[in-house]
């Protein structure tokens, strides 16, 4: 929740700004039973933002996927578990870039969402400057 | 073996919460969910429908694009 909301301050400082948002919710905390309630959906509230719900984590298993055909590409120096669940994460991507098949390789990803706020604020100035 | 009734108030407020627990559960379950306006509904993803977030993604090729994964609590 506290991601959410760091997120739409974050797309606020840029109203004009040509910016795509797409937020996937998904179960993973216990209390995660059930699509988010109407009170986190209005958490992001920019009109620049589509909201999903993945109850089976098939977002997260498609990452995990794809940074394990080629973790160096992703940046990362080994494989992750088969298991494991991204989540409280935000990667942001440069302009042209396509998803066919493999997820690009982002500009910039991290997480917790709220504590990489600043890092994600930089990226995104950072493309938008990029020719 | 012999067995005590319980008294009958307390097997109305055992029902009574019970019922209670039921409503909450399926109302948290299944309430209508509403994004704020302005924005497309709320897509619901699973195996087959995975490409609905690629072409969203997609459909904005020319703008920088944010990608988050939350938990709804």
């Amino acid at each position: 929740m506290r991601g959410a909301s760091a997120l739409e301050r974050l797309i606020e400082e840029s109203p004009d700004a040509r910016l795509r948002v797409l937020v996937v919710w998904e179960p993973v905390l216990a209390s995660d039973v059930a699509p988010p309630l109407n009170g986190a959906l209005a958490l992001l509230h920019d009109r620049r933002v589509v909201q999903f719900w993945d109850p089976g984590r098939v977002v997260s298993a498609d990452l995990v996927r794809t940074v394990n055909e080629d973790p160096g590409r992703y940046g990362f120096d080994d494989a992750l578990p088969e298991d494991f669940i991204v989540w409280d994460a935000v990667a942001v991507f440069a302009a042209g870039d396509r998803w066919e098949g493999d997820l690009p390789v982002p500009a910039h990803h991290g997480g917790p969402v709220v504590d990489d706020i600043d890092e994600t604020r930089k990226a995104i100035a950072g493309t938008m400057r990029a020719p | 073996m012999r067995f005590r009734a319980l008294p009958r108030g307390l097997v109305w407020a055992a029902v009574a919460g019970l019922v209670i627990v039921v409503v909450a559960f399926a109302w948290l379950k299944f309430a209508p969910r509403h994004v704020p306006e302005g924005q497309r509904r709320l897509v619901l993803l699973d195996e087959g429908s995975l490409q609905d977030l690629r072409d969203a993604f997609n459909a904005t090729a020319g703008e920088v694009r944010v990608l988050a994964l939350l938990s709804p609590t």
